[in-house]
């Protein structure tokens, strides 16, 4: 276990919750792409000790670092590309729509808690 | 077998692609969508048939050993799940052909392919041996479910969608770092082997994985006190989608949960997960109850019927386990067939709004019958599977002296049948209310609609039916799951 | 002088993006990042006002047939999902040249992944740039 390794997952996944538990999509994007970046660097610590690219045929397999945490790095690389081009979409959408990018509260559940009588069901379903 | 499997998985993907490639062409494209999806369905009740008689089977994708590649299994559990799962989508998208003609429906051009791509998605997630795949299969049917509820692109599906995409996401980031633990702690992500290896790990490590994944799973089957995005975000898609969604999307999560602390015998966890059961049933019931939309309603009612599952899983017993498969395989279509309804009723009176119907029950008896079978059903009343269902989720629970837990799932059982008279009360019977309407849709494709929710009623009562043989199943495939030597036998001979 | 430098980077950014596509078997590279390549050079473009790509569903669709194709065509002859099946040929002047049926996998992955950037394009708005003052500027250009 790398030391510098494991300091880099923490603060990423701070940073990175910290950012996503803002109201702006924008922010929550960052916050994710800083989340995804400290699995990626967990998946790889989970490997083992470094060695050399596993690629066969330039270096000794006993050498090399352990291969499969990095295919599982690389599709979830893949998989958060996907999801932050989404999100970039949906921002932009948000955009159009109401002219700022914040995540709203639900209306119908606002209405609810504010009729009288109403037992309140759970509590609003904020951003998280 | 091994077609079957891949049947199962890859034919939705070429149907979403074919539909693609003509998505300009409607017939075109709903031929490719319908033939792929029928197919996958198709191949999975071979499948199920197959591993009833032969047992287990498995292959390994590449022809890779379990320790390095990845190998799809199913196993009786995934056999019994997968059939139903798969039929539901494809009546849906029956029903959304017909919707399509009306004013209501969903973007053709999209909502086809990415419903293809989902159930490529919930196939892998059966399927799959090891957790990564099943991290994949999540992704796949979460980036396929994220499209197809904002796609529409009107205000309340944006907003909704957003909370829906953040959760969701957390969940998944939180699935990675599970996946790098496991990793570090035992060196594989093969289930078969993990369920060897994290037994021997200490208490410690191996209940923090445990917890770890029920958030993970929990967030993906809102569960207490998870929930809060999909009251939120089901309401506002369109009906096929919600149904869908509904019907599959949290029980892929439940479905997680019960193979995943099952085979890693997470025992230790069961007091606490009892807990989190009650207080999913009673407040997911109780928030249904202060709804004023048919779709509101019976999102909340999603919620407090995963509490049954999961309290089924939460006694680790054989029974509870049988339990909470049959409610799985009863629930699923059911949902599904409460919130078609609900889409019947949209279009006939223009609006799902508790406020704005009333009397449809004299306008259109067929739907008030499929409306109230299926209602029925979800409050566990006796000729139907809901009955059966509650009964044996409910006596695994007694056998074990969870007092607390019966109580609570008796007191939401009885809630639920008090908010299906009040959604009958307020739509079927009464009276018109005044004051503007919207304008109910045209009639085309109407016929559509109702043979296909027609078809779905006549499913569930297919259930109700065979509830005995599908008990003997749940129970043969809970006694696999209970002991998991069985099931590493089968993925490393 | 942007538009410019895109202008330049471009071809060379498409043939570092084809050996990434042709060298993933055994060395690094891959779908994937060919894929990303040509897709940031489509956005580049795209961004600078030079065309506005309008065929990524189509694309998506295209690789999602290949890939799900290559991954079913072993079934055919009882290999397991997702075999490989190498074929070396001896071609003049390049000598030794393989090809296993890794290769069209990953040239509907890179397809995939050009045709998710341009869609994305799309849906971020991709016309607004092809539709402001800098395109209008150097009509002769789009393509």
């Amino acid at each position: 276990m790398n030391a510098a390794l494991l300091l880099a997952v923490g603060g990423l996944t701070a940073v990175g919750l910290y950012l996503l538990t803002g109201r702006s999509l924008s922010r929550i994007i960052l916050g994710y792409s800083l989340l995804g970046h400290a699995t990626v660097v967990a998946l790889i610590t989970a490997g083992g000790p470094a060695g050399w690219p596993p690629i066969a045929g330039q270096a000794a397999p006993e050498d090399m670092s352990n291969p499969l945490p990095q295919a599982l790095t690389l599709t979830a690389i893949v998989i958060s590309f996907g999801l932050t081009l989404f999100l970039l979409a949906l921002a932009r959408r948000q955009r159009t729509l109401s002219g700022d990018d914040l995540v709203e509260d639900d209306l119908e559940d606002r209405r609810i808690a504010a009729a009288e009588n109403a037992p309140t069901g759970p509590e609003d379903p904020v951003a998280t | 077998m091994t077609v079957l499997i891949s049947v199962a998985i890859v034919a939705p993907l070429l149907a979403a692609a074919c539909s693609l490639a003509v998505r300009s062409h409607p017939p075109g494209r709903d031929i490719a969508v319908l033939a792929g999806l029928g197919s996958a369905a198709l191949a999975s009740h071979i499948m199920l048939v197959t591993v009833a008689r032969d047992g287990t089977h498995t292959v390994a994708v590449g022809g890779w050993a379990p320790e390095l590649g990845i190998v799809l299994v199913a196993d009786l559990f995934a056999a019994l799940i997968l059939p139903v799962a798969l039929t539901i989508i494809f009546v849906v998208e029956v029903f959304a052909i017909g919707q399509r003609r009306t004013v209501w429906a969903a973007n053709p051009q999209l909502s086809g392919p990415l419903l293809c791509v989902l159930t490529s998605g919930v196939s892998l997630a059966f399927l799959t041996g090891d957790l990564f795949t099943l991290f994949v299969a999540f992704e796949l049917i979460l980036v396929s479910s994220y499209v197809l509820l904002t796609h529409q692109g009107n205000r309340s599906q944006v907003r909704a969608g957003m909370t829906y995409v953040v959760m969701n996401l957390l969940a998944s980031t939180l699935f990675l770092f599970g996946v790098a633990f496991v990793y570090t702690a035992t060196g594989t992500v093969n289930m078969a082997l993990l369920a060897e290896r994290i037994p021997q790990l200490e208490t410690g490590v191996r209940l923090g994985i445990g917890a770890w994944f029920l958030v993970v799973f929990g967030t993906k089957a809102a569960i207490f006190p998870l929930f809060s995005w999909l009251p939120d975000s089901y309401p506002t898609a369109p009906t096929t989608i919600t149904a869908v969604f509904a019907g599959l999307l949290t029980k892929v999560g439940i479905y997680s949960m019960i193979r995943f602390h099952n085979l890693m015998g997470m025992e230790d966890l069961g007091p606490i997960m009892l807990l989190v059961a009650a207080l999913t049933m009673v407040l997911g019931v109780l928030g249904a109850l202060a709804q004023s939309d048919v779709k509101r309603i019976l999102s909340f009612h999603v919620i407090s019927q995963i509490g049954y599952m999961f309290m089924g899983l939460s006694l680790f017993t054989v029974a509870g386990t049988a339990a909470a498969i049959l409610f799985l395989i009863h629930h699923m279509p059911v949902k599904a067939v409460l919130f078609l309804v609900g889409g019947l009723i949209e279009n006939h009176e223009g609006s799902s709004s508790l406020d704005r119907s009333g009397g449809l029950a004299g306008r259109e008896p067929l739907v008030a019958v499929m409306f109230a079978i299926p209602a029925l059903s979800l409050a566990g009343i006796p000729p139907f599977s809901g009955f059966v269902a509650k009964l044996a989720v409910i006596s695994a629970a007694v056998d074990q002296g969870g007092t607390v837990v019966v109580v609570a799932a008796l007191l939401a059982g009885g809630l639920t049948l008090l908010s299906m008279t009040k959604i009958w009360n307020e739509v079927f019977w009464g009276g018109r209310t005044d004051g503007p309407r919207p304008r109910p849709a045209p009639r085309r494709g109407r016929r559509i609609m109702h043979t296909a929710t027609a078809l779905a009623v006549a499913g569930t009562l297919m259930v109700s039916l065979f509830a005995g043989t599908l008990l003997d199943l749940s129970t043969e495939a809970a006694e696999d799951l209970r002991r998991p030597a069985s099931y590493i036998a089968a993925v490393r001979p | 002088m942007i538009r410019l430098g895109i202008r330049a980077a471009s071809p060379f950014a498409a043939v570092v993006g084809c050996y990434l596509l042709f060298a993933g078997h055994n060395n690094p590279g891959g779908g994937f990042a060919a894929g990303l390549v040509f897709g940031a050079v489509l956005a580049l473009r795209t961004v600078a006002g030079f065309h506005q790509p309008t065929y990524g569903v189509a694309l998506v669709a295209a690789g999602v047939l290949v890939v799900a194709g290559v991954a079913v065509m072993p079934l055919l002859w009882g290999g397991p999902l997702f075999d490989q099946q190498v074929l070396s040929v001896e071609a003049p002047l390049l000598g030794k040249v393989k090809a296993g049926s890794a290769l069209p996998f990953d040239i509907g992955v890179a397809a995939i992944v050009v045709g998710t950037v341009i869609a994305a394009l799309d849906g971020l708005g991709a016309s607004e740039f092809a539709a402001g003052p800098p395109a209008r500027s150097d009509g002769g250009e789009r393509e």
